[in-house]
């Protein structure tokens, strides 16, 4: 949770602080062609000259801002969709659960590079499009969970009390699915930075613009790695790998934090002192003295 | 007399082919309390539920003086664990529509007279034991200032000790303020101990109904018989043979469980009617064999 939580922090801090903090001005030649990292530049230079450490802050801002937007987007669609189905019912649920099942069988990364492909590239076409197919599994997982909460009684109690049905909704029914919807969310930002930066690798993107995914497009198109380069993709490659990790890390917190099975165990473990994680869970005994 | 609480004719309610509710009036008046009995499946939530108004019966018709409210079974469920007690409260006495100066004070009121106080408000449910939930129910369930109260089996997940408490509460509520309540229950013991009637169910159909004492001294439904014998310690025989009378779509649904059915109660539902024999005020029954001998 720590490492997660620390990693993230610091490339949200790049993403804030970064382009001030940038020493050159990423869209310009400002040195040799491919040099490796040095003082002059710490992360090197790419084939057009470009200083790989300006770019890799300029490209945090960008990447971080379209995953965080996706998946914000995403995750409201899903809600609105999953909980008025589930809570509807009736005609209301058949429609959107079609309509979600609609969007689930789409092949998924074919249609974003189709619709990437025909819509005119920017930052606005990838939200777009990653938020469009990245919304149903969401809804499904969202209407399953709120029917099962649906049922409980605490939520016939609010309706014989006269609570209005957007009320039950949001303030019965959501706050007790706050940990699904935040695993999710989680989820969708590992997506979409992966996302992105597939859709830019893939040309589908605006190349003009710098983002991590335009720098892995650009290293891609100047041969970096016959060029033994390395330091071209690996920085932006980095900042992916390392996003999704920490995403990933914090993810499984909330996991352990929510999950009673997960924290009884964890509580088990220290209240007897057990340092290791064990895949069995263990019986306290106590001895007299 | 005054007029009833709740007065439900002819209600019906099917769920696709299963026929919960089948052809039952009820009427409850103020301050009583009267106990709906009967197995598991034997319609008697739906009916709770359709007097409350949270479910819509599909024929029939329910008419409720004010808005009745509702204690549920499961006290781990009932309760929203997102919130903490005074959330509960609050918003119910808010909902209510009655006009209150002060609503915090008024939450306090409420745990007050349900023996809780005003240390409950801030606590979440999980704090809190069986009893102590099932008594927040209630409280919220007063907080409209209802006139009835139906009480979905509201001891069955307590612990022995802690449901003579909530049935004493709830046999308070009646004499002290006049609150009229359904009891729902499968525990004849208990009604025996809290209700003024009791109305017997079988699958779906209101069977039997009378003064609790009279009912459960001298049933005379045989369904109704076989439910005592089933009490721990009854003198009744608890399985005696089984009848042999095919139940039609049109008879009576026990017809084929029934040691004593003729092949009348295959063919056709007996009407409500009062005793044949010894006919007493408030009491009836839906049976072609009144009191037969099992």
């Amino acid at each position: 949770m720590r490492f997660g939580v620390v990693t993230l922090v610091l490339l949200a801090l790049c993403a804030a602080l970064g382009p001030p903090l940038a020493p050159y001005d990423p869209a310009k030649g400002v040195g040799g062609i491919n040099e490796p990292p040095s003082a002059a530049h710490l992360f090197g230079t790419t084939g057009q000259g470009q200083d790989v450490l300006s770019q890799f802050l300029y490209g945090c801002r960008v990447s971080l801002l379209i995953a965080f937007a996706v998946a914000l987007i995403t995750t409201l669609i899903s809600l609105a969709v999953g909980l008025l189905a589930a809570y509807a019912g009736g005609r209301t649920d058949d429609v959107l659960s079609s309509l979600t099942n609609v969007f689930l069988v789409l092949p998924g990364l074919p249609l974003i590079v189709v619709l990437a492909a025909f819509l005119p590239p920017g930052p606005v076409t990838i939200v777009a499009v990653l938020s469009l197919t990245g919304w149903a599994f969401g809804a499904r997982l969202f209407r399953s969970q709120a029917l099962s909460l649906r049922q409980r009684e605490f939520i016939a109690a609010a309706r014989l009390a006269g609570e209005s049905r957007w009320r039950v909704l949001a303030v019965e029914l959501l706050p007790n699915m706050l940990s699904i919807v935040a695993a999710f969310f989680v989820n969708q930002v590992i997506f979409a930075v992966g996302a992105e930066a597939s859709l830019e690798f893939l040309g589908l993107g605006d190349s003009g613009q710098v983002t991590w995914g335009t720098m892995l497009f650009w290293a891609q198109n100047g041969s970096a790695l016959l060029q033994g380069a390395w330091w071209t993709f690996v920085i932006p490659g980095l900042g992916i790998a390392l996003t999704a990790f920490s995403l990933a890390l914090i993810n499984h917190a909330v996991d352990e934090r929510t999950n009673p099975r997960l924290r009884a165990s964890d509580l088990l473990r220290q209240a007897i002192g057990m340092r290791q994680r064990s895949a069995v869970l263990v019986t306290p005994v106590v001895r007299d003295a | 007399m005054s007029e009833a609480v709740v007065t439900a004719r002819g209600l019906r309610k099917d769920f696709g082919p299963v026929k919960a509710v089948r052809d039952v009036s009820l009427a409850v008046d103020p301050a009583e309390i009267v106990a709906v009995v009967g197995e598991s499946g034997s319609g008697k939530t739906t009916l709770g539920r359709i007097i409350v108004g949270l479910t819509r019966p599909s024929e029939g018709s329910v008419t409720v003086s004010g808005r009745p409210q509702m204690i549920f079974q499961d006290v781990f469920g009932s309760l929203n664990p997102a919130h903490d007690i005074g959330h509960h409260l609050r918003r119910a006495v808010i909902r209510s529509g009655r006009r209150v100066p002060d609503v915090d004070r008024e939450v306090v009121t409420l745990l007050e007279r349900v023996g809780l106080g005003e240390r409950f408000v801030r606590r979440r449910p999980h704090e809190l034991s069986g009893g102590e939930r099932q008594r927040v129910g209630t409280a919220r369930a007063l907080a409209s200032a209802p006139r009835l109260i139906v009480a979905d089996e509201p001891v069955s997940m307590l612990d022995m000790s802690v449901r003579v408490e909530i049935l004493n509460l709830m046999a308070r509520l009646r004499d002290d303020e006049g609150v009229a309540l359904l009891y729902i229950t499968h525990d004849l013991v208990s009604a025996r101990y809290l209700a003024d009637r009791v109305v017997v169910m079988f699958a779906g159909y209101a069977v039997e109904s009378a003064p609790a004492e009279e009912l459960l001294d001298d049933p005379r439904h045989p369904y109704t018989r076989l439910l005592l014998a089933s009490v721990p310690g009854s003198s009744l025989d608890p399985a005696p043979a089984a009848g042999t009378v095919q139940a039609g779509e049109a008879g009576c649904p026990f017809a084929a469980r029934c040691p004593v059915a003729v092949a009348e109660c295959g063919r056709t539902m007996p009407p409500v009617a009062p005793l044949a024999t010894e006919p007493s005020p408030g009491r009836w029954l839906r049976c072609h064999v009144e009191g037969a001998p099992l």
